[in-house]
């Protein structure tokens, strides 16, 4: 019977350690965000600029008026 | 009694566990008493010469506890900036301590990570006591320099054309639910797709149709059966060919319509009042569709070709005022967050000052970042009120639209020039030493901004009670 109180006692003990370990690690994962990230993030929205200009760039349809004339014969 | 000796165990293991989180309670505690003791030796005993025991630190107050007061009382009629400027390099050592000790309270408050939040700016604290004449001079300056970056940013707020970019929004204009905007962008997907198909079967009809045109104008003269085959042939591709033409104007509004539900840099009225213009746009092109679709002999084919051009002439110069409205709402959300950015750039350069660090390198960088985005600014003002005139009229006003599409695109290489500045600030701070202060965490903002609101808060009070 003492053994199984000793066991008993380790495992919470553990479950204790455990425990606290994790409730201090938390916020480090939380905070990530620094200034440099920042920078990272307006770099990346300033270069993206261009590829939403290039999606819905309307170049490609510029022959259309060209083409509509030349439907005739 | 075994059940006893159980509980009791649980018990003690219970207490134990109290002990360190206690302890660590109390040595916070003590510290954070030890500091307050320092600022308020400086602040109110002031005084003389002597060393002020500070909890192993020391530290030198070089003026009056009086002359501060009534320098004190002179500032806070003056504006935060004029504050500062008018602080002598003691006061400043003295402002700054009780701004970072608000900080290490709030954290408390907050009940934040020690390590990640109090313990940051005890440290600070401790930098600022130890530094010198020259040290406190530079400080003062970043310090009048943050408080007006915070300003523009209070300023932007008002701003007509920006304050939709709210930085609780993350610098958007609207926040679209997770899942509908996960289906629109599937769907901006799927219209590319489309877009991509349509303009193939463009080209091949564009083929078929040259390719007949060429035959029936070689048997002018010529009667075969090749060549009757030809002339019989030529109506219908050039059908088939305007059809597909019709298809791929189709496609393209589509691909806009579904950016303008994908995207969060318009506003909800923005992006329906869009939507809107090209469920017109979609319904004219559809029309004259059917009118090719109708279309029985060569008078009616090339008739309705016409047709489909007056309209696509139209419609293209509203798309590329549409596709414009959605492009200078990016740079008009990048221009807010940049904004953000710069004041973050300018804590960095106080933290760096508080080190001791040498600062000069920085600074003019950061003014040039910050002259490049008032460029950007202009010229996305500028482009929006543009584009505000193209839409007021009843027809697609060309020359407006290309005036506004010159200033989006100035406004879109002031912001590319600033992103080639922010490289070399970021450079630049790693040389003067200051890699650390890069790593300022989210949390740290948030507590100086709300200690900087605080003091603007408190500035705007006592002027109120000045006039």
């Amino acid at each position: 019977m003492i053994r199984k109180i000793m066991i008993i006692t380790l495992i919470l003990s553990v479950l204790l350690v455990t425990g606290c370990a994790k409730s201090g690690t938390q916020p480090t994962e939380e905070i990530q965000e620094t200034a440099e990230t920042s920078v990272t993030d307006v770099e990346s929205d300033i270069s993206n600029i261009d590829t939403l200009d290039e999606e819905l760039d309307l170049g490609e349809l510029e022959d259309i008026e060209e083409e509509l004339d030349a439907i005739d014969w | 009694m075994r059940r006893k000796i159980f509980a009791l165990l649980i018990l003690s293991i219970f207490l134990i566990s109290l002990i360190p989180a206690t302890f660590a309670q109390i040595v916070k505690t003590a510290k954070l008493e030890n500091i307050n003791v320092a600022v308020k030796s400086t602040e109110t005993q002031g005084i003389k010469t002597g060393l002020v025991n500070t909890g192993g630190r020391e530290i030198k107050p070089v003026l009056a506890a009086e002359r501060i007061q009534i320098a004190k009382k002179a500032v806070r009629a003056a504006n935060g900036l004029e504050k500062i400027r008018a602080m002598s390099t003691n006061e400043i050592r003295v402002h700054q301590k009780e701004q970072l000790m608000k900080a290490v309270e709030l954290c408390r408050e907050k009940g934040l990570d020690s390590e990640l939040c109090e313990k940051k700016f005890t440290k600070r604290i401790e930098l600022i006591t130890k530094l010198k004449e020259t040290g406190l001079e530079r400080l003062k300056r970043v310090e009048a320099r943050k408080i007006e970056r915070t300003r523009e940013i209070k300023e932007l707020a008002k701003d007509i054309n920006l304050k939709k970019f709210s930085k609780n929004l993350e610098f958007k204009a609207r926040v679209i639910n997770k899942v509908k905007l996960e289906k629109a962008r599937e769907n901006f997907q799927v219209a590319i797709e489309k877009f991509q198909k349509a303009k193939g079967n463009y080209q091949e009809a564009q083929l078929r149709f040259k390719k007949v045109k060429e035959k029936v104008a070689e048997c002018a003269n010529i009667d075969s059966e090749e060549c009757n085959i030809a002339k019989e042939n030529i109506r219908e591709r050039a059908r088939e060919h305007l059809l597909h033409t019709a298809d791929v104007i189709l496609e393209h509004l589509n691909k806009i319509k579904s950016k303008v539900e994908s995207n969060e840099d318009l506003s909800e009225e923005e992006a329906a009042e869009i939507i809107a213009k090209i469920d017109e746009e979609i319904a004219a092109i559809e029309d004259a569709k059917s009118t090719i679709e109708s279309s029985e002999d060569k008078e009616d084919v090339i008739e309705a070709a016409k047709k489909l051009k007056r309209t696509w002439i139209r419609v293209k110069e509203r798309a590329k005022e549409h596709v414009g409205r959605i492009v200078n709402a990016r740079i008009g959300g990048i221009i807010v967050k940049s904004k953000h950015l710069e004041v973050k750039l300018e804590r960095i350069l106080t933290r760096m000052a508080e080190k001791g660090l040498d600062t000069s390198g920085v600074e003019p960088l950061v003014d040039e970042f910050n002259a490049k985005l008032d460029e950007a600014k202009t010229h996305y003002e500028m482009a929006v009120e543009k584009f505000k005139e193209a839409k007021a009229g009843d027809e697609p006003n060309a020359e407006i639209i290309k005036e506004a599409q010159s200033h989006m695109k100035q406004a879109k290489e002031a912001l590319q020039d600033a992103q080639k500045i922010l490289r070399d600030i970021v450079l630049a701070i790693k040389q003067a030493g200051g890699a650390d202060e890069l790593e300022e965490t989210e949390e740290e903002v948030e507590i100086e901004e709300e200690i900087e609101e605080s003091e603007e808060g408190e500035t705007e009070e006592a002027e109120a009670e000045t006039e």
